[in-house]
């Protein structure tokens, strides 16, 4: 499958350790991403976390990741930072847009949030810690398979 | 008209004042507030410094409907921690919803609010000046006449002897059958 996955701006420049271990679990389990995030974070998020893009950089920036999403037939977010504005947005396209849905989110986060009371059968979420996450990927990749 | 305002609950007590001034906007122009959350959620915040919502899987399901119910959506969004404002602005437009997507001028530039295109979205910057004569301005844009509109329909005789034939079987006027089949076609969500 071809998976697309997205978190805030500002948690990719915190968790870029984290996100690579997301993305290794979905290409360990034979399964492509729309984007690699091997290397270096993509200049253009480090921008934006750094709120260094114009409006045009920010334009582009979001039609990428609609896109790329659009492409996808899976989608993994990390719901949890403090910028999950963009994350909600793309969480609704990709339940529209009727695909396999993960959402991410670190131990404590859950509580009365808005994410805790959504149903939709295709959406999972799964509560990580530092050492569960890749186990996480797995098993929701292993679900959306069967969709 | 009615209309759905989104905005960040749980900083409802930093917001208030704001969130306020836009929705007294919309009842000055006339219109209704659809699921008018923001009391409840001025209420609860005052038990606790935060609003405590008891039953979320109920709230995510009335704003969902709600949106449904709605003819145009306002967001707050410039409280960029807000899954659920990205969330329910996904909601609208997919529903063909108009919306306006207001962001503080000074937090705008980290925003991914300001990247986002669609035809239905209008996104606005503002400034406490500024916001009355920004959602006032969305508003009478978008106010559609709510008796029925006219216009005229050319179509070519294949067409004709087809609506004839329906309507002779349905029993339903012509103008009725070309109105079951947009209303059907709005209810599959094509564009």
């Amino acid at each position: 499958m071809l998976i697309h996955f997205s978190a805030s701006t500002p948690g990719y420049a915190e968790n870029v350790e984290l996100y690579r271990q997301i993305c290794n679990a979905v290409t360990s389990s034979g399964h492509e991403l729309t984007r690699e995030l091997s290397g270096d974070i993509p200049t253009q998020i480090e921008m934006a976390a750094r709120g260094m893009l114009d409006e045009e950089d920010w334009e582009t920036l979001c039609g990428r990741e609609l896109s790329n999403m659009a492409t996808s037939d899976a989608v993994i977010l990390d719901a949890t930072d403090k910028a999950t504005f963009g994350v909600g947005y793309q969480a609704a396209i990709a339940l529209t847009q009727q695909k396999p849905l993960l959402l991410l989110l670190r131990e404590g986060s859950l509580q009365g949030s808005f994410i805790s009371g959504l149903r939709h059968p295709l959406l999972s979420r799964f509560t990580f810690n530092d050492l569960n996450i890749a186990d996480g990927v797995r098993g929701f990749l292993e679900k959306a398979s069967q969709v | 008209m009615i209309v759905y305002f989104s905005g960040s609950a749980r900083r409802i007590k930093e917001e208030i004042s704001i969130y306020r001034r836009i929705t007294h906007v919309i009842r000055e122009l006339g219109h209704n507030i659809h699921n008018d959350w923001i009391e409840t959620a001025w209420l609860q915040a005052g038990n606790g410094g935060k609003a405590q919502p008891v039953d979320m899987q109920s709230i995510v399901r009335n704003a969902e409907l709600s949106i449904e119910g709605t003819e145009l959506v306002v967001v707050e969004a410039s409280d960029a921690s807000t899954f659920g404002v990205g969330y329910e602005t996904a909601i609208a437009l997919q529903r063909k919803k108009p919306v306006l997507l207001l962001v503080r001028k000074e937090v705008a530039s980290s925003s991914y609010a300001i990247g986002l295109r669609n035809e239905l979205l209008t996104y606005k910057e503002y400034t406490p000046h500024s916001l009355e004569r920004i959602v006032s301005d969305f508003i009478k844009d978008n106010t559609v006449r709510t008796k029925d509109l006219r216009f005229n329909f050319v179509i070519d005789r294949q067409i004709y002897n087809h609506l004839r034939a329906k309507s002779y079987r349905s029993g339903k006027t012509k103008a009725e059958v070309v109105r079951d089949l947009l209303l059907k076609d709005i209810d599959q969500g094509d564009l």
